[in-house]
């Protein structure tokens, strides 16, 4: 007797838009619209099957005695790679990128600058630490900066398009290297046929007129920390004396952007406990120019700001809310600046297959200000996460294993999640936070993520139904950037 | 696919890359020549070296007949199947006698 067939139906989520049916499978990518024989099949599958996370199991001959027609669908999903019936015949869409074998010819692109562990503002989540990352050295001088743009550019090797992001601390506070580093890093570039692309992260209560006309000069991409209205901001991000810092940023954000008018100009918004309502903030951040808002909950093991089970709930009827607002938008062709469903609806349309939760280590690397090599800017001056330094190159060997740790593959729990490809596990600092492991998925997201992730797909079929070029638009080119500060 | 209809960019690829795996349904009538339309190869009318070099650039009179004579590409010249039968007669070599082509009144 032949053994029993077993069909998987793969890492997908099912979902309804205006009671039609829709499938979103994981590790291609692939958002699928279901016909009445392929909705009755997967009924079938879901209710006489094995769940295992978001894949079900199911013998073959139980489905097709339900309905023999069901053969047809199973085949057209077995080609696409939805269904898997034979575990050993190679697959072309759904495979997940493998960890690399040696990473020496693997070019740095993105090279995140630590001009200064040390920030004038006290927020009171701040990961940093006041900005100090408890490190000795707080200032980069011209000369390791020099020494850091040379390392970009041998290490990215034959790479055209590389990108630098300014950071702290607060860049601001040491405005002479971050010049040089923006005048520098420019002219080493066209020696070489780069193009060098600059990003900057600041709290904006440091800029003046001056700076800011040298910052669209370069067509610096600002990104400027604020929490909100003026109540909100002031709540959580006083200055190092104490009084609240929104008075003086919102002045320099209303001259920056007259000033400032060759790069977009975004804001983040740290969520914390009892955080404000985002439409309040998003539409107050709007208002005060700014093409985009980014919102982030806050990395903490205080449970007094960090989120609870109620927050979350909270935070995602609230970027449901948002979500409806911005699709609402799109079908009048118009943009609503809520970043993270634009970064979301882009994944979705090109679909995303991702082995890690980030570029960190890949192409991305941040470099301390004594010239210290870090898996990224969270990671900044902790020894553990030192891959070399900008004199000797990168530890590859390091790099090799910490890459392998990371894979994906690694999390037992990720396997059977129609995430796999598009969250792969998350932030290696908050997974270290909150799970005690930097190696872990972020457990504590996954619900969240799901949850997430159907309201942007959901948004995702309503603009294609009724606008499709707005989603060509929105996704004609991918950044690859940290999403988090 | 008859059950299943991809959505996005990234579905779209893979359908196609599928579809084009598959036994074509239609085949073109390539080894019977039914104008140039069936032959692939633009600048053939012009070329007969076999190099497809040869007066590839050649101005456009170069084609008025066919344009004009049997429509098989649509242009702005009047139609000699149904509506100007005489329009070119008294225009047998287009480099030369172009002159002589008449305005027409629709």
């Amino acid at each position: 007797m032949a053994a029993i067939a077993n069909v998987a139906l793969t890492n997908y989520i099912k979902f309804q838009v205006q009671e039609e049916d829709y499938l979103y499978h994981g590790l291609t990518g692939n958002i699928i619209q279901l016909d009445d024989l392929s909705k009755e099949m997967i009924d079938t599958f879901r209710s006489k099957g094995d769940q295992i996370a978001d894949t079900t199991v199911l013998a073959e001959n139980i489905l097709l005695q339900e309905k023999s027609d069901f053969s047809q669908v199973l085949n057209e999903l077995e080609q696409l790679e939805i269904v898997r019936k034979d575990q050993n015949k190679s697959q072309r869409f759904s495979v997940t990128p493998p960890a690399p074998k040696t990473t020496e010819n693997m070019p740095v692109k993105t090279l995140v600058f630590h001009l200064v562990n040390e920030c004038n503002l006290r927020c009171t989540y701040c990961y940093a630490g006041d900005g100090e990352y408890g490190a000795p050295q707080k200032y980069m001088t011209v000369d390791t900066a020099d020494r850091a743009i040379q390392f970009l550019m041998e290490n990215s090797f034959e790479e055209k398009d590389v990108n630098i992001v300014l950071f702290g601390g607060e860049p601001f506070l040491n405005w002479k290297t971050l010049k040089y580093v923006v005048e520098r890093a420019t002219s080493e570039g066209e020696k070489r046929g780069k193009k060098v692309g600059f990003s900057l992260t600041t709290n904006g209560t440091k800029m003046n007129a001056e700076q800011m006309a040298f910052l669209n000069k370069y067509k610096v991409m600002v990104s400027v920390s604020m929490d909100g209205t003026k109540e909100a901001h002031d709540r959580y991000r006083p200055m190092a004396g104490g009084q609240g810092s929104y008075d003086r940023v919102s002045k320099n954000v209303e001259k920056l952007m007259d000033i400032h008018t060759t790069a977009p100009i975004g804001t983040r918004v740290t969520v914390v406990k009892d955080f404000e309502k985002l439409e309040t903030s998003l539409r107050h951040l709007l208002s005060k120019g700014f093409y985009e808002v980014g919102f982030a909950p806050v990395t903490e093991t205080n449970m007094q700001l960090a989120l609870d089970e109620e927050d979350l709930g909270e935070l995602l009827n609230q970027f449901e809310e948002l979500s409806n607002l911005f699709v609402e938008h799109a079908l009048k062709n118009e943009y609503i600046g809520f970043s993270n469903l634009t970064n979301l609806l882009k994944e979705l349309h090109t679909g995303t297959n991702k082995a890690y939760g980030c570029g960190a280590g890949l192409g991305f690397f941040a470099v301390s200000p004594d010239g210290g090599l870090f898996l990224c800017h969270r990671f900044n001056e902790n020894e553990e996460f030192r891959l070399g330094d900008i004199y000797f190159g990168i530890d590859q060997k390091k790099r090799t294993n910490m890459l392998n740790e990371l894979h994906v593959d690694r999390k037992s729990t990720c396997q059977s999640c129609a995430l796999k490809h598009i969250c792969s596990g998350g932030c290696y600092y908050e997974a270290m936070e909150r799970q005690g492991d930097y190696r872990a998925p972020n457990a504590h997201y996954c619900n969240w993520m799901h949850d997430w992730i159907t309201i942007g797909l959901k948004a995702y079929v309503k603009i294609l139904q009724h606008n499709p070029s707005f989603l060509d638009k929105i996704s004609g080119t991918t950044k690859e950037r940290c999403i988090s500060n | 696919m008859k059950h299943l209809k991809s959505l996005n960019w990234k579905g779209k690829m893979i359908e196609q890359t599928v579809d084009l795996e598959k036994e074509p349904e239609v085949q073109g009538l390539a080894l019977l020549p039914m104008g140039c339309t069936s032959l692939f190869d633009p600048g053939w009318e012009t070329d007969f070296s076999g190099t497809s070099l040869e007066g590839v650039c050649q101005p456009h009179y170069r084609d008025i007949y066919g344009c004009y004579g049997d429509c098989w590409w649509a242009a702005q010249v009047p139609d000699g199947l149904t509506n100007y039968g005489s329009w070119a007669d008294e225009c047998p070599v287009a480099a030369n006698d172009w002159r002589k082509l008449k305005y027409v009144k629709p």
